[in-house]
């Protein structure tokens, strides 16, 4: 795969076209849980808080993408990737929240930057993958930063939960001290309507 | 109310309270300044932004205590995303997560900040009785061979080989249990964290704590500071709940830490009269460097470091130009979220490595911010706040040696791979493939780091043209305001802080009663 340069302003003049063009796509309802107004937006995935369903659907093809297939793995939906992250991304200050999301979608029409005539999510795994590994050796800064933290939060929520470990050799945590769920855990998990 | 602190559920309504000294912070900071302050006599109020998580609420699961202990649960990185910055969100600050490693201050760096920044009564006879008095409080002592596991036998055998100097690394724990969830907040409070140390004794000794409980604005009065408008936070929204305190104080006492201190500043209008806020700011970025190895490692049981590798810890030039050093080694820890995610690769190269991860073994290096490339904090105009860090061409010469250092290290270990993570990342099959260091992108994003020891942004120094505190800890151009934690270090620490802040923080309760003493 041939890449072709791309200059880092208009890589973020396009990144944020792109941030308002699926904006305007996201599937949003109201909830009232807890006495709290609560955006929550119905997705492939379930009820999530802060990605669309296309922000989702992005860091589920990128999760696909880079994580094992194989037996005794589990898979992107059992490991929770999507639902996890969304979790974890609902605590943080809001500047990292909108980063977050201005990721996925850069990270959704990456490929057409490059010349590719597909969005991310669209290619199938065999050319995304042939697509990332393509990315090794930019020298956009912009785009290693995209591509690097993406990787990271799947890696992160991938090999967090406990479904992966056993096959891995993590023997868990040493205690073996049943999980004590945060405050903060079980508020979203009233708010996406979870036990 | 839990053990004598204050929590959201415990605040109902709106209140003023009046106290001698307001901390803002609770860790190795603002906890050993509070226990200071009280021990003579005096009444403290310690706010701290993030929750209460003791012992009972800890679950060693690394997802799970990222996000009760760490602020924004890891998840942030400086501006080009290249950094992963780690600080602590709870009582206890970061002493709860961190490595337990209590190193004095190495002597070059107090000569450093002394000869070369101008600060007062710092250097090691004016510290040596708070490192004594915190050694003995928090139990400090070297790594014992029950404390070794199979990493750091490895580390320390083939470093003698390699005759590179090496110690036992001083911890602060008492009958740990070895279970290797240092990271995650120790469950059987053996680590000597503030969050079991300091604050109890400040809280038996008349101090209020309050968790959960955001600083928000100063009220100005002339050169005084004279309350602090604090938002409680929901903890289960991480979000201010509406209910509001006012503190009335005498006297402030700043400690944020390296990552807030000079952010909340900001925050309060002082920047155009401390043009220095925010600058130079340090967090030794920390590089990574995995191997594979034929026995078990099973990096994550036991202590993290107990013995760490000083050999390289001064640059070294030659007729001006660099050779090397600038650096502490030492054996990595992570349980394997991080660990997954500071592997190189995708798919099958990734989930291989994942399926061998018994027998890698990791290393990391601490490495010394250059004192000419330091980086930034920014108050953003939206309220945000902004880490800028950039490699300058010293700095990447020192990340690239502290690597390569580590491949030697690890091939002497006894591993049969070497891996250097990275966006593009390198996996060495012997020492005779180091050319392939030069794949190795040393730049924003090239690598994968990890930086959970920030400093600077409210510098020690003269005056405001080059600082932010004088060397009594007290802020230039205000009467009241003190700043107690890393963020007042000249430059970087070179190694784990903790002990150096406590230290610090000893000398900054002195300055704070001799103040009010003056002042009567």
């Amino acid at each position: 795969m041939k890449l072709q340069p791309i200059s880092r302003r208009s890589f973020l003049r396009i990144g944020a076209t792109c941030t308002a063009a699926t904006s305007a796509a996201v599937m949003s309802g109201c909830s009232w849980l807890s006495g709290e107004k609560q955006e929550t937006n119905i997705t492939d995935f379930g009820t999530l808080l802060v990605m669309d369903n296309a922000q989702a659907t992005t860091l589920y093809a990128f999760a696909e993408t880079i994580l094992p297939n194989k037996p005794g793995l589990p898979d992107v939906k059992t490991a929770r990737v999507i639902n996890r992250a969304d979790e974890e991304f609902y605590f943080v200050d809001e500047k990292i929240k909108n980063d977050f999301k201005t990721m996925l979608d850069v990270m959704e029409y990456l490929p057409v930057f490059y010349g590719e005539f597909s969005r991310f999510s669209k290619m199938d795994s065999k050319n995304r993958l042939t697509f990332l590994n393509s990315l090794n050796n930019t020298s956009n800064e912009t785009v290693r930063a995209v591509v690097n933290n993406c990787r990271m939060i799947c890696y992160n929520m991938y090999y967090g939960h406990e479904s992966t470990w056993q096959a891995i050799g993590y023997d868990g945590p040493f205690s073996k001290r049943p999980q004590v769920m945060s405050e903060q855990r079980k508020h979203y998990a009233k708010l996406v309507g979870e036990k | 109310m839990r053990d004598g602190i204050f929590e959201y559920s415990d605040i109902t309504e709106d209140q003023v309270i009046n106290t001698q000294i307001c901390v803002i912070g609770s860790g190795c900071g603002g906890a050993t300044v509070a226990k200071k302050l009280t021990d003579a006599g005096l009444d403290v109020v310690v706010l701290e932004r993030g929750g209460y998580y003791p012992a009972g609420d800890m679950d060693q699961n690394e997802l799970n205590m990222a996000g009760k202990i760490s602020a924004n649960r890891n998840l942030e990185t400086n501006q080009d995303g290249g950094n992963v910055l780690v600080s602590g969100h709870n009582i206890g600050g970061a002493s709860v997560h961190y490595w337990a490693d209590s190193y004095r201050t190495p002597q070059f760096k107090l000569d450093q900040w002394q000869f070369d920044f101008g600060i007062k009564g710092h250097q090691m006879a004016d510290l040596v009785p708070a490192f004594d008095e915190i050694e003995r409080d928090l139990h400090i002592h070297r790594a014992k061979d029950e404390s070794f596991n199979t990493m750091n036998k490895l580390l320390k055998q083939s470093s003698e080989e390699l005759h590179w100097h090496g110690h036992r690394v001083p911890q602060a724990r008492q009958h740990c249990q070895k279970s290797g969830h240092c990271m995650q907040g120790c469950m059987y409070n053996a680590k000597q964290s503030q969050m079991i140390t300091n604050i109890p004794k400040a809280i038996s000794q008349g101090a209020k704590v309050f968790a959960d409980a955001e600083a928000g604005q100063f009220i100005f009065e002339d050169d005084k500071v004279t309350a602090l408008t604090v938002n409680m936070i929901d903890r289960r929204t991480n979000k201010p709940n509406g209910i509001k305190m006012i503190v009335k104080a005498e006297q402030f006492v700043v400690t944020a830490g390296g990552f807030n201190s000079s952010f909340f500043l900001m925050q309060q209008g002082l920047k155009d009269k401390l043009p220095q806020l925010g600058q130079h700011f340090s967090m030794n970025p920390s590089t990574m460097v995995h191997g594979i190895y034929d026995e078990n490692i099973t990096l994550w049981r036991n202590i993290p470091a107990a013995y760490g590798i000083d050999h390289f810890m001064e640059r070294s030039f030659k007729d001006g130009e660099y050779q090397e050093g600038g650096y502490l080694l030492m054996p990595n820890q992570i349980q394997p979220a991080l660990f997954a995610a500071f592997l190189p690769g995708y798919g099958e190269t990734h989930s291989d490595l994942m399926l061998q991860m018994p027998n890698i073994g990791g290393t990391i290096s601490w490495v010394d911010d250059v004192e000419s490339e330091l980086g930034e904090v920014l108050l953003n105009d939206d309220g945000s706040k902004t880490v800028n860090y950039e490699y300058g061409p010293l700095t990447k010469k020192i990340l690239k040696d502290s690597i390569l250092k580590q491949i030697i290290l690890q091939f002497k270990a006894g591993a049969k791979k070497v891996i250097v993570g990275g966006h593009q990342g390198i996996t060495l099959n012997s020492l005779d493939d180091l050319a392939k260091l030069d794949e190795l992108l040393v730049t924003a994003g090239g690598l994968f780091l990890g930086s959970p020891h920030p400093g600077g942004g409210c510098r020690m120094g003269k005056d405001s043209t080059d600082s932010v505190v004088d060397s009594n800890h007290k802020v230039h151009g205000l009467s009241n305001v003190f700043v107690s934690d890393s963020s007042v270090f000249p430059s970087s620490s070179a190694l784990d802080p903790s002990l150096t802040i406590m230290a610090f923080s000893h000398m900054a309760a002195k300055s704070i009663i001799e103040a009010r003493n003056q002042s009567v």
